[in-house]
């Protein structure tokens, strides 16, 4: 298969009636990991969301495709059933449908009809990527997410991910809610997966995951728009330094770049 | 052979003749029509006849029409019907019984048949929980009644099949009225299905009566499924008396599109009995359905359990009523309610209404109850995962109606409710 490619380029989402995203380009080939940080209420989840295609966040300009096709074009499902997937910051909680039954309709639907998988075959797949995400294998039978604790929930996203395949994968604050040993083995699971099929879009507040899922590159998003872009070292500078003097350096850039005599006309 | 110039007394007296049946069924008959005639019309809170045909009650013409092939509500059925009586109307086409169970006493018969044969069986319990006197239209049945069944179950006895009692329904007017009696002896156990499904060219009426006596430590389950014509009405009265330990569970099933109204109640009148009322509607096209579930604590250490889902779509409407009932001095009660319903759109109508009625101090309730939509988030998270809108709202729907489903612990019943939900309700 072809490396995915993730293109967004000038992509602006608004939520009710305030612009969140403001302009924001990004391109993810496959292979690479790709970090998005930023202080809170900068627009990261909402990125996230609007990728996806909830009808909250609604896209009002720009560029975005997946492995060439056009996904504002695209209903929810058909971004999932395209390769784009999103590890939710907060999965919902569904009585009475069955974690694996949903699985089986996730894997099937993202594998197209007529190339289902076979049950048995399913089960083995499942069970074998639970016992690598050291989960409990009685969680298959429970309730989807229901009465799961955080980090339980969170390793339920990534058991997502590894049995669905996704092209594109969007981890929007995985890293919340877990400890340091899940921290490690959902890390794991991700870097496992790392190939030139699967770009991966990592969203995050703190450096702490980055540790371990070693970012190709990391942006840095403020007022909507992704305002810096490094490699990992960035990521370990903003632990360290705070994402202050960034906004220092883009008062002064944006100072430098208004007209002459300029200021708020 | 029923001359319309006759008067309703002398065709019900004709009937009885008909019928052999003996004295004291031929006079309950005529006190309860007088009653029926003298009675005021019962009025209900969400619902009315006024608009509904209720009659005529005797034919004008004899001959039936025999149901569509693909109206197959027992199609889930079908594997096991060693113990059956199957009604077309008002008449016994099929019925069934295993030799074995009937050696041990066990009896699954028509009423009329039952009254004649073993009315020493029938005498003590008919009209006892359900009296003609409690209303007009229970005066109407006990009057008119003819699809009626029997279950008999010895002391001691416990059938591990289930029997089965079918009514099907092509005739209009007010001429079928099915009654059921359930007999569970000390210690009995039995589980009994019972299936009513119409297919009407003209309005239909029918009221029911379903009596059942569980002494004690017996055991009864009564399942009840329902897809009734639009031009169905339905009045049914359920009632269970429950002695010392003994256990009754009612599940009642509806994917009508009939005007019901239907009453449930078990009186948990011996100490330790214990009850769970539950329900599953899947209320469409202009569907109405008014449900009253009761629980009538009267011994001590009682349990009930009340439990309803309702997926309500099209122009239908559904009243969920739960009612705990506890007197003075049944202590150690225990009650739950959780009514569910789910509204498809905005023409739907839905409303669920818990009822406490405490007269004792020394008890344990509990009610919860919820009437709303699909929830967004909950279709978004499983559409991110690449199901269609139509999957995840039937995958939603499905685990919304679970709960009450795998409760009910029949397969049958369990694929029934399934092949409904994707059937007959419209996404």
């Amino acid at each position: 298969m072809a490396q995915t490619q993730l293109h967004v380029r000038d992509l602006r989402v608004r939520v009710e009636e305030t612009e969140i995203i403001r302009g924001l380009n990004l391109d993810v080939q496959g292979g690479e990991v790709h970090a998005i940080m930023g202080p809170n209420g900068t627009g990261k989840s909402t990125l996230a969301q609007a990728l996806m295609g909830h009808p909250r966040y609604v896209v009002t300009h720009g560029e975005l495709t997946l492995d060439g096709a056009d996904l504002l074009e695209m209903a929810v499902d058909e971004r999932a059933r395209a390769g784009l997937f999103l590890a939710m910051q907060y999965p919902a909680e569904i009585a009475g449908v069955s974690n694996a039954n949903f699985l089986r309709l996730a894997v099937n639907a993202r594998q197209g009809q007529g190339k289902e998988l076979p049950v048995l075959q399913f089960h083995r797949q499942l069970q074998a990527k639970m016992q690598d995400l050291g989960i409990d294998p009685a969680f298959a039978e429970r309730y989807l997410n229901e009465g799961f604790s955080g980090g339980e929930k969170k390793r339920n996203e990534i058991l997502q991910m590894a049995m669905i395949k996704p092209r594109l994968a969007i981890l929007d604050e995985i890293d919340s809610g877990l400890d340091i040993d899940a921290l490690k083995v959902v890390a794991k699971a991700v870097n496992d997966m790392r190939s030139p099929e699967m770009g991966v879009l990592i969203i995050t507040h703190y450096q702490r995951l980055l540790q371990y899922i070693k970012p190709d590159h990391v942006h840095v998003l403020m007022n909507g728009r992704i305002v810096k872009s490094g490699g990992h070292e960035l990521a370990e500078q903003l632990e360290q330094q705070g994402y202050d003097w960034v906004k220092d350096e883009v008062a002064s850039t944006e100072a430098e770049d208004a007209p002459q005599g300029g200021g708020e006309s | 052979m029923i001359d319309s110039a006759k008067t309703l007394h002398e065709q019900i007296a004709m009937l009885s003749r008909f019928r052999i049946e003996p004295k004291w069924l031929r006079d309950l008959r005529q006190q309860a029509l007088t009653h029926y005639e003298q009675l005021p019309d019962v009025t209900w809170e969400k619902s009315s006849l006024q608009a509904r045909p209720t009659g005529p009650f005797f034919p004008t013409a004899m001959e039936q029409k025999p149901m569509s092939e693909h109206v197959d509500l027992d199609r889930h059925f079908r594997h096991d019907t060693r113990n059956l009586v199957l009604f077309d109307n008002e008449k016994i086409v099929e019925h069934r019984m295993q030799a074995h169970l009937a050696r041990k006493g066990v009896l699954l018969t028509g009423l009329s048949l039952a009254v004649r044969i073993f009315p020493k069986r029938i005498e003590p319990y008919f009209g006892q929980l359900l009296p003609h006197t409690t209303n007009k239209w229970l005066a109407l049945q006990t009057a008119l009644f003819n699809a009626g069944a029997f279950l008999y179950v010895p002391r001691h006895v416990k059938v591990s099949v289930p029997m089965q009692v079918w009514w099907r329904r092509t005739s209009g007017g007010g001429l079928v009225h099915p009654r059921l009696l359930v007999v569970a002896e000390e210690g009995a156990e039995v589980t009994l299905l019972t299936g009513e499904v119409s297919e009407l060219e003209e309005p239909a009426f029918s009221v029911l009566a379903t009596e059942v006596i569980a002494k004690q430590g017996a055991r009864v389950k009564i399942l009840s499924l329902q897809e009734q014509d639009p031009q169905m009405t339905r009045l049914s009265f359920a009632r269970a008396h429950l002695e010392k330990d003994a256990e009754v569970n009612w599940v009642y099933a509806d994917a009508g599109e009939s005007y019901s109204i239907q009453d449930f109640t078990s009186v948990l009148h011996g100490d330790g009995a214990r009850t769970t009322l539950d329900a599953v509607c899947l209320n469409q096209g202009r569907a109405h359905l008014d449900l009253t579930q009761t629980a009538a604590h009267i011994g001590r250490y009682t349990e009930s359990r009340m439990q309803g889902r309702g997926i309500v779509g099209d122009q239908a409407r559904a009243f969920l009523r739960s009612v705990s009932k506890i007197e003075k001095g049944a202590v150690g009660t225990s009650s739950t309610q959780e009514e569910r319903l789910l509204l498809l759109n905005k023409e739907a109508q839905a409303h669920a209404v818990p009822m406490l009625l405490i007269d004792e101090e020394d008890v344990s309730c509990d009610h919860a109850l919820s009437v709303g939509k699909l929830n967004d988030e909950h279709l978004f998270y499983l559409m991110a995962r690449g199901l269609t809108e139509a999957e995840a709202k039937r995958l939603l729907l499905r685990g919304f109606l679970s709960p009450v489903v795998e409760a009910t612990g029949m397969e049958g019943v369990r694929l029934t409710l399934y092949d409904w939900l994707e059937k007959k309700v419209k996404l």
